[in-house]
């Protein structure tokens, strides 16, 4: 291919106007060839400026964004498996008095089904090695967990908060409890990453101030621990 | 040190600050190409919030001799806006809706709503050029065809269609991004 052909391409590919085959010819390139992959990003500018408004990028955004990212601490415990074992206690506790049903079934969720993170989610399950964690107590969710640390949870039927508390999810990793995302007053599809997804031992849920916290102190609401 | 590297480093020590700074800076252009690709308000800043959440999340991604965190973030928008439309596309095949839901994408009252931010100085820049070459890239940047079917529309060859899309982008490259439109 010359390099004028292979320089149209790249213009259409960067605003979206390539079909699939020619697509991934447009990335290998763009892998392979460093005079194309610049040619790529002068053109992806240029379609950027071509949709930038005035105006600057919307607070609002910023909020969801904030929300999303301010409490991303990892936190190693003092005494790991002590309060392990006591986050697990609560939460079997919980279940025990309230005798609630153990897993969403996948049917409850059928509803969900309309925005894109839900068909992100079901596109994680189709995945080999995605690791699915169902958290039960007060609460009841689905942690659905990619090899690759990006990870989704579920769940229909957590109580909207007021909005001065969030849902705090933790990823319980080897001797660690890991923020592993602030979820806000009423998720139904929220997304997280973890590192080193491969060791996860389990989730749990917590109920927190707005903002998410370091270390929490709060027991569980919902919990769910990695079959072996 | 570079004014990106150095954002980019208080990023990864957990600098809250610095996030912000780099929104404030990209998050317009990462927004606008995002609403470009997906022609809807709703996905695109679902997408714009990922990347600023990724960069967030795994800053040690950026590497700044391999180009500015502007280029970053909008090859990462790129790349988002892919998995948003296959998705997009994939939940559509599992809901067995017919062929004319896709067509109904651009003109929906979302896309609609992207036309009206669009600037007036991209509209001047967009009419600065010839106007082949700036309705190939309006129907496939804004009306979301691929260039095939924009010389079918147009009755146009593909090549032909093609070499209006480059020849036009690279004329406007100097009006859009020396005039400080890009913020």
């Amino acid at each position: 291919m010359s390099d004028e052909r292979l320089d149209e391409l790249i213009a259409a590919y960067a605003l979206g106007a390539l079909d699939a085959d020619e697509a991934a010819t447009v990335e290998r390139a763009l892998v392979d060839d460093p005079d194309a992959a610049a040619a790529f990003d002068a053109y992806l500018e240029t379609a950027a400026a071509l949709a930038t408004g005035d105006e600057p990028a919307p607070a609002a955004l910023w909020a969801r964004i904030a929300d999303e990212t301010r409490p991303a601490e990892i936190v190693p415990l003092r005494r790991p498996s002590r309060v392990l074992a006591a986050m697990s206690a609560a939460a079997v506790a919980v279940v025990a008095v309230l005798g609630i049903a153990l897993f969403l079934q996948r049917s409850e969720l059928s509803d969900l089904r309309s925005d894109p993170l839900t068909a992100a989610v079901d596109a994680a399950r189709g995945e080999e090695g995605t690791l699915v964690v169902a958290l039960t107590g007060e609460v009841n969710a689905e942690v659905v967990l990619g090899r690759d640390g990006v990870g989704y949870l579920v769940s229909e039927d957590l109580p909207p908060l007021s909005s001065e508390s969030t849902y705090q999810l933790w990823a319980i990793v080897d001797d660690r409890v890991i923020s592993a995302g602030v979820l806000g007053s009423a998720p139904s599809v929220a997304p997280f990453n973890v590192d080193g997804a491969a060791a996860v031992d389990g989730f749990a849920l917590t109920i927190e101030v707005r903002g998410g916290v370091v270390s929490s102190e709060h027991a569980p609401v919902s919990l769910g621990l990695v079959e072996a | 040190m570079s004014s990106d590297a150095d954002l980019v480093e208080r990023i990864a020590a957990g600098d809250h600050a610095a996030l912000e700074a780099a929104y404030r800076e990209h998050g317009s252009a990462v927004l606008g190409l995002a609403r470009g690709r997906l022609r809807s308000a709703t996905l695109a800043e679902d997408v714009a919030q990922e990347v600023f959440t990724r960069l967030w999340r795994s800053p040690e991604r950026f590497d700044a001799d391999r180009g500015s965190l502007r280029t970053f973030l909008l090859r990462d928008t790129h790349g988002r806006a892919i998995d948003a439309i296959r998705a997009e596309e994939a939940r559509r095949a599992r809901e067995e809706r017919d062929a004319e839901r896709s067509s109904a994408v651009a003109d929906s009252p979302e896309y609609e709503v992207w036309e009206a931010v669009r600037s007036e100085k991209v509209r001047a820049a967009l009419d600065s050029i010839p106007e082949r070459e700036r309705v190939a890239i309006e129907l496939a940047f804004f009306g979301g065809l691929s260039y095939r079917d924009v010389a079918d529309r147009l009755g146009d060859a593909e090549g032909t269609v093609k070499s209006r899309i480059r020849s036009g982008l690279q004329r406007l490259r100097g009006p859009l991004l020396q005039e400080g439109l890009s913020p």
